[in-house]
């Protein structure tokens, strides 16, 4: 007779934490690691002395890392500060040191364009599944109007990283052109959440000129622009349809009602001129 | 004291309910219809130790404790189907949106399973998966059988109403090229070889869109009968007519480009 020996149960691993702290949180695991990821190639960017002092980041992943919001997406935006040429070679490089090895696998370059480059990131999940796919998008179009500010977050594993960021006024600007370019229902959530949890009443001041001066870049042409009021209203029945449909918009938390985010979307419209 | 007067108090019911739990996850992930009462199967769900996915249909967790995602439990109640649509091509991270809604395209016609927001749905499409291209993609513990890209891309524009919208296929289309992972020349060859119409249509108007290119094939495929085809689910009203392309479009060529995210 053979006596099986009973085997330990195994210790806790770096995954199996991660596992317990995405339950802890109350998050997918897959939503715990892509935002460590995100967080480190954002950090790694910065990092680099060819890149330093000349990119800034924004967009969803930044509303959601520094700014909390609870809509999912896979994607870093950055931009360089003065609207320069970036080379894409050093952002390759940044991602190819020893220490972005741990997270980054490979970078595939995309073509690039004469506004921006783009590059798809192929990284180690932490938690042991297949890799993640993560979209890299770095923009010269413009110059950023204001100055960007340092933003400080937590890295879910404990680890504090300051970045800096595109200020959420500014960001909020560019929010609104891209609702009036594309009219997504994503972009209709983040406007409501810049709307209720971000933007101070200060800064609402602000927007008006920003989001003219905005609007004005020729280098993003807005279609319907001889008439800024008309086209927000069309792209808001747009975003009502899609946001009925149900694709497109990942959250975390609850959805909120249409009619909540319709009336954040109004007061945007109050804020956008008719005319450039 | 009785054992009616133990379950009464509420003593026996919670050894009751590890019991159905370990039982569960031993014979699981997937349960239909399981011999167990249902105050237990109800108890088990609001306490979010399993899951129910539709009327008679639970998932429990694995072993190791984790829950399957809702493409990895479509390839183990329809193991001949595949995953396919846009819900595919960003799960191969062709893009950097994220989607709820979910279809694999399989033989036999079945109910729609949902889990938290999201939600799958099973398309009957027994010709398509014989002939399909797929692959079986390995995450964790997970398997999945999935469409390469350029099959779920064909599959998103002969079905449009599981692609999320006109902008984003050019978006992928964008990526897919960009990074070596779809190809012109193998879409339009897996087009001319489903001989259909509506896929020329639209797969021929998209790629005329990245790359400025009109395909002389497709433009052949897609003139050969007199009707037109409408980008149905990808914009329900038609605004403009594409006569190149026999197309019905939602919106105006400029405005499609200019949604297309960067």
């Amino acid at each position: 007779m053979t006596s099986k020996k009973k085997r330990k149960p195994a210790g806790p691993t770096f995954r199996t934490e991660l596992a317990r702290r995405a339950k802890d949180l109350g998050v997918r695991d897959e939503d715990l690691d892509r935002a460590l990821i995100i967080g480190q190639i954002a950090g790694l960017l910065v990092q680099d002395p060819a890149l330093k002092g000349k990119l800034a980041h924004k967009g969803a992943a930044m509303l959601r890392l520094v700014d909390q919001s609870e809509r999912l997406s896979r994607d870093l935006d950055s931009g360089e500060i003065r609207g320069d040429h970036v080379d894409g070679r050093a952002v390759v490089r940044a991602l190819s040191t020893a220490s972005a090895k741990r997270v980054v696998l490979r970078v595939v370059t995309n073509r690039p364009s004469p506004n921006g480059i783009s590059f798809l990131l192929e990284c180690r999940a932490l938690r042991g599944a297949a890799t993640m796919t993560i979209q890299l998008s770095i923009n010269w179009s413009e110059p950023f109007i204001l100055p960007p500010v340092k933003a400080s977050y937590v890295l879910p594993g404990g680890q504090p990283i300051t970045i800096p960021v595109m200020q959420a006024v500014e960001r909020a600007a560019e929010k609104v052109r891209a609702f009036l370019t594309r009219g997504e229902a994503s972009d209709a959530y983040d406007l409501w959440w810049y709307e209720t949890r971000v933007l101070t009443p200060t800064e609402h001041l602000k927007l008006l000129g920003l989001i003219r001066r905005k609007c004005t870049n020729t280098v993003v042409r807005i279609p319907g622009a001889s008439d800024l009021l008309v086209r927000f209203d069309a792209m808001r029945a747009q975003a009502h349809e899609e946001w009925q449909s149900g694709h497109g918009l990942v959250i975390a938390g609850t959805k909120p009602d249409w009619a909540d985010v319709d009336r954040a979307l109004l007061r945007f419209k109050g804020r956008t001129p008719r005319t450039l | 004291m009785n054992s009616h007067n133990l379950n009464e108090l509420g003593l026996t019911q919670m050894p009751k309910l590890e019991q159905a739990m370990a039982w569960l996850v031993e014979h699981g992930p997937l349960h239909v219809d399981p011999d167990l009462p249902n105050w237990m199967l109800k108890a088990l769900v609001r306490g979010g130790r399993i899951a129910r996915l539709r009327r008679g249909l639970y998932l429990a967790p694995t072993a190791e404790g984790h829950m399957l995602s809702l493409p990895a439990v479509a390839t183990l109640l329809a193991p001949k189907g595949y995953l396919s649509f846009y819900g595919a091509l960003t799960l191969q991270g062709l893009t950097d949106q994220e989607t709820t809604r979910w279809a694999v395209v399989t033989d036999a016609r079945q109910g729609s399973i949902t889990l938290g927001q999201q939600r799958l749905d099973f398309v009957p499409w027994p010709r398509r998966v014989r002939d399909a291209d797929v692959r079986t993609h390995r995450r964790g513990d997970e398997t999945i059988r999935i469409a390469t890209p350029a099959q779920a891309l064909a599959d998103a524009l002969e079905a449009p109403r599981y692609a999320r919208s006109w902008p984003e296929l050019v978006h992928i289309v964008r990526n897919g090229t960009g990074s070596g992972r779809l190809s012109a020349r193998a879409l339009r060859a897996r087009a001319l070889a489903t001989a259909s119409p509506a896929l020329a249509r639209r797969l021929g108007f998209l790629l005329e869109l990245e790359t400025g290119k009109v395909d002389a094939q497709l433009s052949a495929l897609a003139q050969r009968s007199n009707n037109w085809t409408r980008l149905a689910g990808l914009g329900e009203k038609t605004r403009v007519r594409d006569s190149r392309w026999r197309l019905e479009l939602p919106r105006s060529r400029e405005d499609l480009l200019a949604a297309v995210r960067e």
